[in-house]
């Protein structure tokens, strides 16, 4: 028997009003941003989310941690169902799922020392406060009590968001939700944060989801990958199956699109046209048929692509997949 | 393809030499760019990489004559055609921007005025540097439009820059820079700020408009991948200097500065296995007072005692290398797994 899922997420979308038109003729549209999307993380795995600009990742993360409510579907965070809970009901799910942001410039009060800004959330939750709790979580995430003292614009944009990932640890969470953590920051830089959560997930036994954009971070650091175009998931799967050989059109054109390092090697890209058509009208059928290269037609544009199994339990949602088993109809809410 | 040596023997295009632009600040000088080297030759496309605030953006303002006060340059030789450009008055300087040498800004919403129409933008560059009657304008900013790639080039110029989505308004500005045939252009991070699958679109479009024309182009960026597929020499910034120069080929394959080195192997992108990725402890140095000896020293993972009592200087280590580092020539630094038919 396969272990219960951690967060089951489970046919989810998320729309948004959105006012249009001159004052003359206003009138109110949907933004679907996230639409019709299911997965399943089990405890202690990663679980990457990638996808460009607009596709929905963070609207996602919020939904999952119920900052937004969900237009339809349900989300269940370790068997209880959380979909409709008020604040209150909530209150002690959300110490269990933490999130982590790109930016820690507006995510750390400016105007407290770090040593409050770790005491904030212990205060929060009734749990043991104490110079001693700041000191341990600051060498948790390899910062020493010289620290303490400190504004958040006396650290370096590393150091702040190990800040943000210490006050996130003081809770002691079992779901991490790192949005984009280490965007905003230089390589270098990147590489010693996603070396610590790393560390953290194996010794603390952590959850975590990462949003990135960057498909080369997301395939390095989580064991499996969702790919997300317009408010859907197309495909998911083993990190390393999903981007190194990635079985869906647009996934197979993201990780073209990514220069390689291989100085002197002129690759043959898969060049999209165009950009990301707006969530407000998506395309019909499947969401990704005004760029793909290999559309085979009417079907593409007019029934959404039910998932085709790939490998380990992946799969892709593409009909020209079609001569392999389906794993789950197509997701229409 | 990339085995000729890099030294040219013609004249380069700009030769850039111990060029200082420091800012005066309250708490002292910025030395935000101090003291580098850097040589183009006609039509050929080059990388400058570096970590934020290492002086790229500077380093560019400065052989375009476009830096913002108090920011100057203090120190060096900027030539263009054989020419110094530090002696030459603003009116001149601003003559040869826009005809000889363009830029594309690194914020491209900025970049552009938000209150008039694409067309009336790309056409004030052509009426400002050329002869052609309004009409004549009329035509060539569409055919500009066209050129770079935008499916509907009289619908594109009556928008404003608001209308157009990112990868529109790089393309756009792309038109801007191109548009009186420039020698030299410096690309600033063209496409950071876009989706990868844009991203490649763009770069795509750079390669074959300096290709077909000749342009020599110098592409600023943070990220070693783009460099390499773009570039054929690299020179590496850090904390206002060069510290590398090289065949991009043969920099992935040996790096010969710890810090290149260590950037190509922070990068996950190029990661094989699960292990940790190599990282590059502490921060970038501030630029007021720097240390005396090698500004990487604090990072440095081969440092000596020598490191922190000299500065070293750039030392040529054949084919055109240089490296400025202490031990250069004696340490064996690893480089990137992927490389492949680089000869150090
Ligand atoms: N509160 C909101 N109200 C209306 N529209 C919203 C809201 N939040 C997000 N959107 C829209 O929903 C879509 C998805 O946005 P979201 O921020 O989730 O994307 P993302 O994948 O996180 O993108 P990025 O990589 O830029 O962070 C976008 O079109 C966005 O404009
Ligand atoms: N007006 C100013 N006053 C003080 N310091 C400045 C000023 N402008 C720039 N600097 C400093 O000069 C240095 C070089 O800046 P520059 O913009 O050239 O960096 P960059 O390499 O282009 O960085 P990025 O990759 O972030 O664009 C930075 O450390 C910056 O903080
Ligand atoms: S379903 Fe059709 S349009 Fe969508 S990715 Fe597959 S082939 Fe392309
Ligand atoms: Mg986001
Ligand atoms: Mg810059």
């Amino acid at each position: 028997m396969t272990p219960r899922p951690l967060l089951a997420v489970e046919r989810v979308a998320t729309h948004f009003p959105v006012k249009r038109g001159g004052w003359l003729r206003r009138r109110v549209e949907t933004l679907k941003a996230v639409d019709g999307v299911s997965f399943a993380i089990l405890p202690g795995e990663t679980f990457g989310i990638v996808g460009e600009s607009g596709s929905g990742k963070s609207t996602l993360a919020r939904t999952i941690l119920r900052v937004y409510r969900p237009t339809a579907g349900r989300i269940r965070f370790d068997g209880l169902d959380i979909t409709e809970l008020d604040e209150t009901a909530l209150g002690p799910v959300r110490r269990n799922m933490q999130m982590v942001f790109q930016d820690t410039k507006s995510s750390l009060n400016p105007r407290l020392r770090v040593e409050q800004i770790l005491d904030e959330p212990l205060v929060t939750h009734g749990l043991p406060r104490g110079r001693r709790r700041v000191v341990e979580l600051l060498e948790m995430v390899g910062l020493g009590d010289s620290h303490v003292e400190r504004y958040p614009h006396q650290l370096s944009g590393g150091q702040r968001q190990r800040i943000g990932i210490a006050r996130v640890l003081a809770l002691n969470p079992r779901l991490i939700v790192a949005d984009e953590p280490v965007s905003a920051l230089d390589v270098s830089i990147q590489a010693q944060i996603l070396n610590l959560l790393k560390s953290l997930q194996s010794r603390l036994g952590l959850t975590i989801v990462l949003i990135a954009h960057d498909i080369g971070v997301v395939g390095y650091f989580c064991q499996r990958v969702a790919v997300m175009y317009l408010g859907r998931m197309v495909e998911a799967g083993p990190g390393r199956h999903v981007t190194r050989s990635p079985s869906h059109p647009y996934t197979q054109a993201l990780i073209s699109a990514i220069p390689k390092a291989e100085p002197g090697v002129r690759r043959s890209r898969i060049l999209l046209t165009g950009e990301i058509p707006s969530p407000i009208n998506p395309p019909t059928g499947c969401p990704f048929h005004t760029r793909c290269p290999v559309k085979l037609g009417a079907i593409c544009e007019r029934e959404r692509p039910p998932r085709y199994r790939t490998v380990d339990g992946g799969w892709a949602a593409c009909h020209a997949l079609n001569d392999r088993p389906v794993v789950a109809e197509a997701q229409e809410e | 393809m990339l085995s000729t040596p890099i030294s040219t023997a013609s004249e380069p295009l700009l030769d850039v030499r111990g060029l200082k632009t420091w800012i005066p600040t309250r708490r002292g000088e910025v030395r935000a760019v101090d003291g580098i080297d850097l040589r183009v030759h006609a039509g050929e496309v080059i990388g400058l990489v570096g970590e934020s605030g290492c002086g790229k953006t500077l380093a560019a303002y400065s052989v375009l004559g476009l830096l913002p006060p108090p920011a100057r340059v203090i120190a060096g030789e900027i030539r263009f055609r054989g020419d110094d450009l530090c002696r030459r008055s603003a009116e001149e300087r601003r003559r040869l921007r826009g005809s000889a040498m363009a830029m594309i800004f690194q914020e491209p919403l900025s970049a552009l005025n938000p209150v008039f129409p694409i067309g009336s933008q790309v056409g004030d560059i052509l009426r400002r540097h050329s002869t052609l009657s309004a009409r004549q304008v009329k035509v060539r900013v569409l055919e500009l439009l066209d050129h770079v790639g935008i499916a509907s080039p009289g619908h594109v110029a009556r928008a404003y820059p608001f209308q157009l989505s990112g990868g529109m308004r790089q393309r756009v500005l792309i038109a801007m820079a191109i548009s009186c045939s420039p020698q030299l252009l410096i690309a600033d991070e063209p496409t950071t700020a876009l989706d990868a699958t844009v991203q490649a679109q763009i770069l795509d479009l750079l390669q074959r408009l300096v290709e077909q024309a000749g342009i020599a182009m110098i592409l600023i960026s943070h990220d070693l991948a783009v460099v390499a597929e773009m570039c054929r020499r690299v020179y590496v910034m850090y904390a206002g200097r060069i510290v590398e120069h090289s065949e991009v080929a043969a920099v992935f394959a040996r790096p010969r500065h710890p810090y290149t080195s260590a950037l190509l192997r922070c990068m996950p992108a190029l990661k094989q296995d699960d292990s940790p990725l190599e990282t590059i402890e502490g921060v970038v140095p501030a630029l007021t007072e720097p240390e005396p000896g090698c500004r990487f020293r604090p990072r440095c993972r081969y440092a000596v005692t020598l490191c922190s009592d000299q500065d070293p200087a750039a030392t040529e280590l054949g084919g055109g290398r240089l490296a400025a580092c202490h031990r250069a020539t004696e340490l064996g630094l690893p480089g990137t797994p992927t490389a492949v038919g680089a000869d150090a």
